[in-house]
């Protein structure tokens, strides 16, 4: 029996040892600024050497669906997000935190995380094929379409003028084009500054407009005698778990999209954990009763986001294993591991390796499974450290993490001037009302738009990016979210419009 | 806060117009390559313009908002800048920009030290605190990304 004979050599005392201490591992990267999943799994490739193939790459899943989870710890306690995926709702993490929710915000998200990353494993085990046909059919006229839904999706999900929510994301794109053109290696906006002909990472970018944007506030209001305290609040473990699975259970139907979309976006090739998690926030913002809380500490959209993103890593490894097409920039690095040892793979891969690829799938969803108990030590633990610490301690160490870890990305200061920069540029837009989520949005997408509308138009002219009913289904897609509180405000006013005479007679 | 600086939005879209005209001239300075549409300026280009057309209407109207403001309302408060407040944000954007600038010649350990006391002691903490934290934290991040994650951190001409 193939399939007890794979259980029993993945609970292998050998397996499991490996497994924990890259759990660990991956743990300890997500809570770190500026470390980031794709440069850890880079890391354990040397070990890769001496490991047998599902030991390999049991040690990459566990880090990366771990580390993924672990970056929303310091988004939530210092407004850092560990890593980009948490970027999209790191400011309603530290919202909850301020209302003295924090740890209830993790243990959301670590229930949203590990059921959202099963929902992908499941996908990934029953519809891989299928999956992986509807991703190769995206041409680059679909992906130009889907980032414009992101970027139009981003502006509809924040609060604040219209026209700054559009300078933010337009801002954003203009950031993103610094450097070398992605189609023609021209070089642009870089000043004759050596530093920017490879154009801006968005680390640095980040870590400055969270973190570094933080403790510029923080020593502002400090000197005019004004002390940011965050309320810590002793929470027992069932509480958390209770807490986070009713939460869940409120807003299942996000929980249920969230995860969805985010394994649909990880079959992407390209697209990975950070854009799932953005949009699925901002979908699930679109269509909320309670937009208001959005950006001030909303639970929806939480869920929402943090079981899309790990729903995405699972959704990553679909074109991965039937096509040997990356998902995201991890399963680049699994699919090296994979030539590595010896293994194609291709369609043929789950017949060939059938062992293989079904330890893989239990392996996922031990990764998965561990988030919890983990997980919810390490809210307790970090919780305490983190809200208890004064703030002459935690300040000078925030902005300690956020210049190492802006240095860590490439080991140039460079990134740490650029992290400043932004520190001060995003203090800026957050205190006169510009959103900063769309800007970062638009950077991360910035040079995507680009290359795809460059493809586009030189496969067709304008007319490639209408000739394909998936574009055309995207477009309508766009219209609809952009349109949709008002066609819902229509409907139900038409309605009212119907009932009211009854009513009428009635009160007569 | 009742009684934040009110021309602020007015003085950062004005900004935001004036980086954008000084983006465009950049803009234009860039190889078409002989492509004007989809070329290596074509984006920049309608980026820039746009964010012009849109900086400006917001200079308009943030424009018209200082103005009724000060028309209105003659609380000085409202248009008083909080200079303690941007003097100790100065003071620590200064410290890491020297930090940065210091750290290759004087090395990460007193370097790093020096900036933690600093910030901790803006942070209302005794010398001896501070002292205590500066150490600390300066020695567990050695630890952490030297030692454990083989981050290459400057050693300058001490060694450390």
């Amino acid at each position: 029996m193939v399939g007890i004979d794979i259980i029993y050599e993945v609970l292998s005392p050998k397996m499991i040892t490996v497994m924990i201490i890259t759990s660990l591992y991956g743990l300890f990267i997500g809570t770190m600024p500026g470390l980031t999943a794709t440069m850890a799994a880079a890391l354990l490739v040397p070990f890769a050497f001496w490991l047998d193939p599902l030991t390999a790459l049991a040690m990459i899943i566990v880090m990366d669906v771990l580390a993924i989870w672990a970056g929303d710890v310091p988004a939530t306690f210092v407004r850092i997000p560990g890593t980009p995926a948490s970027a999209a709702y790191t400011d309603d993490m530290y919202e909850l935190t301020k209302g003295g929710k924090g740890q209830i915000a993790l243990s959301i998200s670590l229930l949203a995380s590990t059921f959202g990353g099963l929902i992908g494993v499941l996908i990934l085990i029953f519809f891989s094929p299928q999956l992986a046909r509807f991703a190769v059919n995206f041409s680059s006229s679909e992906f130009f379409w889907l980032v414009i839904f992101g970027l139009v999706s981003s502006i509809l999900a924040v609060r604040g003028p219209p026209i700054k929510r559009v300078v933010s994301v337009l801002l954003g794109l203009l950031i993103a084009l610094v450097g070398f053109d992605p189609v023609f290696y021209s070089s642009r906006l870089t000043f004759n500054i050596p530093e920017l002909e490879g154009g801006l990472s968005y680390i640095p970018i980040l870590i400055g407009v969270f973190g570094m944007s933080e403790v510029i506030r923080r020593v502002y209001y400090k000197a005019r005698g004004i002390t940011i305290t965050l309320p810590y609040t002793e929470f027992k473990t069932l509480e958390l778990t209770v807490t986070g699975l009713s939460t869940l259970r409120k807003y299942f139907t996000r929980f249920i999209t969230g995860s969805l979309i985010g394994t649909i976006i990880g079959a992407l090739p390209g697209a990975g954990a950070d854009i799932a998690a953005w949009l699925s926030y901002n979908i699930s913002y679109r269509f909320s009763k309670n937009k208001d809380v959005y950006g001030k500490g909303s639970e929806e959209g939480l869920v929402a986001a943090s079981s899309a993103n790990n729903a995405s890593l699972a959704g990553a490894w679909i074109p991965s294993l039937v096509f040997g097409i990356p998902g995201d920039s991890v399963t680049a690095i699994v699919l090296g591991v994979m030539m590595m040892k010896g293994i194609i793979p291709g369609p043929k891969i789950f017949i060939e390796q059938g062992r293989l690829v079904t330890g893989l799938f239990i392996v996922f969803m031990i990764a998965n499974l561990l988030i919890i108990p983990l997980g919810i030590l390490t809210i307790k633990a970090l919780g305490r450290l983190f809200l208890k610490t004064p703030d002459y301690i935690l300040v000078p160490s925030i902005l300690l993490f956020c210049i190492v870890g802006s240095y860590a990305v490439d080991f140039t200061f460079f990134n740490v001037v650029v992290m400043i920069l932004f520190g001060i540029i995003g203090f800026f837009m957050q205190r006169y009302g510009f959103p900063t989520p769309p800007m970062i949005l638009g950077i991360i997408l910035g040079k995507i738009l680009e290359t795809y509308f460059v493809m586009t138009y030189m496969k067709g002219g304008v007319i490639a990016f209408f000739n394909r009913p998936l574009s055309l289904i995207l477009i309508a897609l766009i219209i609809f979210i952009i349109l949709a509180p008002k066609l819902s405000k229509i409907i139900i006013s038409k309605r009212y419009e119907y009932k009211s005479p009854v009513t009428d007679t009635s009160n007569k | 806060m009742r009684d934040e600086f009110k021309a602020g939005s007015f003085f950062l879209s004005l900004s935001f117009l004036i980086i954008f005209i000084f983006l465009l001239r950049e803009s234009l300075k860039i190889n078409t390559l002989g492509i004007e549409w989809g070329g290596p300026r074509f984006f920049p280009l309608i980026l820039t313009l746009l964010l012009i057309s849109l900086s400006s209407v917001l200079v308009v109207i943030e424009g018209i908002k200082f103005f009724k403001l000060i028309t209105s309302n003659r609380d000085y408060r409202n248009f008083s800048i909080k200079w303690e407040g941007i003097i100790s944000v100065i003071l620590v954007l200064l410290a890491s920009i020297i930090y940065v600038l210091v750290i290759k010649v004087i090395g990460y350990f007193i370097t790093t030290f020096i900036l933690s006391f600093i910030v901790s002691l803006m942070f209302k903490a005794r010398v001896i605190d501070a002292l205590l934290v500066a150490t600390i934290i300066t020695l567990s991040t050695l630890f952490l990304f030297k030692v454990l994650l083989s981050v290459p951190l400057p050693e300058g001409v001490f060694g450390w």
